[in-house]
């Protein structure tokens, strides 16, 4: 059964605020692995809202410890399916230059399962726009491809971010699988 | 019957021979014919907390040590002779000044416990005297310190008191207070204490506040130990420092504890382990102190670790995070093993007999949901082991006062 849903659930502002071309910012974010059980209806196209967010949310905490703000996102596959999120995350320039960002440095930081390899794949896309190596792999709970090619955000733009997901049929469900760091970085302009 | 030329000769010859004869042979020497005294005696420098009323002095004895007053007296002597001097309590160690006219500065030594009044006797076979009287009074006082601290301390069992150059008072290495007098003479229970001299450097330049470990050369701590049962009182005293012979300490066990933090990596998190760079063994006259560098990741560790003759050891550490935007699940400062209590304002951990104090921000904790890694310097983390059992945590101080030593009168 494939089900590709796409949902736009939450703006993530991403702190992008140096003008000068050699400064980089990094956005922390933390995506969760959750399972859940097979929905009855097949979600198709441009959904949004889907099942109040049972498939992807996000929200964001403050780390008093180090000042960061840590955007969170829950991320739900279905064990035995695949799952195509194609609108799990927004990143939007609010500035009035355009900036370049990327998906970066991908790690996996909790596994909750460390015996079994629950994770079968788990892709972060840039949907729109889209660039060369436009997203990062985890394959196995190891992540193979940390990077993806920076994409120029004009002015108020955007960026789309989506998920695809293979969760293992053996897997649990209602369960925290895997956590992981993404990081969003606003690279130096070229 | 004398004839007339007996007469002139005796007068031209023998009269100026005797009168030469008595020159030579006068104590004076030349100066027979002089006229004024044969010496004067006269007080000398005192310090302020000496008394002087004409040729008495209000002096102060101390049950530790000899009181010295170097130039405390001084003979004047007109003539080269010298003049004999002896005192009743044995507070002036020469015989006799002079030999050539000029002022002698006399050194007076008040024997420790000494009490009462005490003549310095000056005499001459000319029949000249003098005399100077001390009246001494016994004081609970470190001889020859203008002032001290007097720090008050509420505890239980031994701890570990040191004094900075720029008076921080740290117990077991943790800055608690600050001594109006910066010393190295501690007097605890009617006991002068052993005290070490250790010297501190900082560890990395430039920090704010400057990160301080010992070192073979820098800014000197004394320390000393002190056994405390409850209220008690330490003087703190600057006086020129006791040599002291270096104490048989061993050196100190290793710190068996898991210290870190786990990162997450593209392959599953990971334990973000110290790995020794360096390490220098120091001691003190009562410390073996074990000062290591430490390598990890994304932090650097700077410890040490020292053995004390009392049974306790202790250790500093102070960690120094890069800058990283990593996210982790666990941050361990320090965890040797067990479960993690807190006690007013310190963490405890017991493992077998051995009990852990820890003061310093929380030593273990686990995140969920997951923090940024620590970032920067993390302030220090004061560690005291105990496999006695008796000790009881850092103790209170209650009060640091100045006291100064004021002149004294009947």
């Amino acid at each position: 059964m494939l089900l590709a849903v796409k949902l736009v659930l939450l703006a993530v502002l991403l702190g992008a605020t140096a003008l000068f071309a050699t400064v980089s910012i990094i956005n922390v974010t933390y995506w969760y692995v959750n399972t859940t059980a097979p929905p009855v209806i097949k979600y198709v196209g441009n959904d949004t809202n889907v099942m109040n967010g049972t498939f992807v949310k996000a929200d964001w905490y403050y780390d008093p410890g180090t000042g960061l703000n840590i955007t969170r996102v829950y991320v739900t596959g279905v064990p035995g399916d695949i799952v195509n999120i194609t609108n799990a995350l927004r990143v939007c320039n609010n500035y009035n230059v355009p900036v370049d960002i990327r998906i970066s440095d991908v790690s996996l930081l909790q596994d909750y399962y460390p015996s079994d390899v629950y994770v079968r794949y788990m892709a972060v896309r840039l949907v729109d726009p889209t660039a060369g190596d436009d997203q990062v792999v985890i394959k196995d709970e190891a992540a193979v491809d940390t990077t993806t090619d920076p994409v120029t955000l004009a002015p108020g733009q955007c960026a789309i971010l989506g998920v695809d997901l293979v969760i293992d049929a053996n897997a649990p469900y209602y369960k925290t699988l895997a956590a992981f760091q993404i990081n969003i970085e606003k690279v130096p302009q070229s | 019957m004398m004839r007339r030329e007996q007469v002139i000769r005796t007068s031209l010859f023998f009269l100026p021979t005797l009168v030469f004869i008595i020159a030579l042979t006068a104590p004076g020497g030349e100066y027979a014919f002089r006229t004024g005294p044969l010496a004067e005696v006269s007080i000398g420098q005192t310090p302020q907390y000496v008394g002087v009323d004409g040729k008495a002095l209000y002096l102060y004895s101390s049950p530790y040590a000899p009181w010295q007053y170097p130039g405390a007296v001084v003979v004047k002597v007109f003539y080269p002779t010298t003049v004999l001097v002896f005192s009743t309590c044995g507070a002036v160690a020469a015989s006799s000044v002079g030999g050539q006219p000029g002022a002698y500065p006399l050194d007076v030594v008040i024997p420790p416990g000494f009490q009462g009044d005490c003549w310095v006797n000056f005499t001459h076979p000319s029949g000249w005297r003098d005399a100077v009287l001390f009246r001494v009074k016994l004081i609970d006082w470190y001889p020859g310190a203008v002032e001290r601290a007097v720090v008050t301390l509420n505890g239980t069992g031994w701890q570990f008191v040191q004094v900075g150059r720029d008076g921080m008072l740290y117990i077991w290495e943790r800055p608690m207070a600050k001594s109006p007098v910066a010393g190295c003479v501690f007097v605890y229970n009617k006991s002068v204490l052993l005290a070490e001299a250790q010297p501190y450097r900082e560890a990395a330049p430039n920090v704010i506040p400057p990160v301080v470990v010992p070192s073979d050369a820098g800014d000197v701590r004394h320390g000393v130990f002190v056994r405390l049962a409850g209220v008690s009182e330490l003087y703190v005293y600057e006086a020129p420092c006791a040599a002291l012979k270096k104490l048989e300490v061993p050196i100190p066990p290793p710190l068996v504890a898991k210290m870190g933090v786990v990162l997450p990596t593209p392959t599953g998190p990971v334990f973000d382990a110290p790995q020794a760079i360096k390490s220098t063994l120091y001691r003190s006259e009562l410390r073996s102190i074990n000062y290591s560098e430490a390598a990890a990741r994304v932090y650097r560790l700077y410890m040490y670790t020292y053995n004390t003759p009392v049974g306790l050891w202790g250790a500093v550490l102070r960690y120094n995070f890069a800058l990283a935007t990593l996210l982790t699940a666990e941050i361990s400062l320090f965890k040797p093993a067990g479960e993690l209590e807190r006690a007013g304002d310190v963490w405890i951990y017991r493992v077998g007999n051995v009990t852990y104090w820890i003061h310093g921000p929380q030593p273990h904790r686990v995140c969920e949901p997951p923090c940024g890694v620590p970032t920067g310097w993390q302030s220090p983390v004061y560690i005291v082991a105990d496999p006695t059992g008796e000790w009881r945590g850092w103790p209170q101080i209650i009060s640091v006062k100045r006291e100064v030593l004021q002149p004294w009168r009947p």
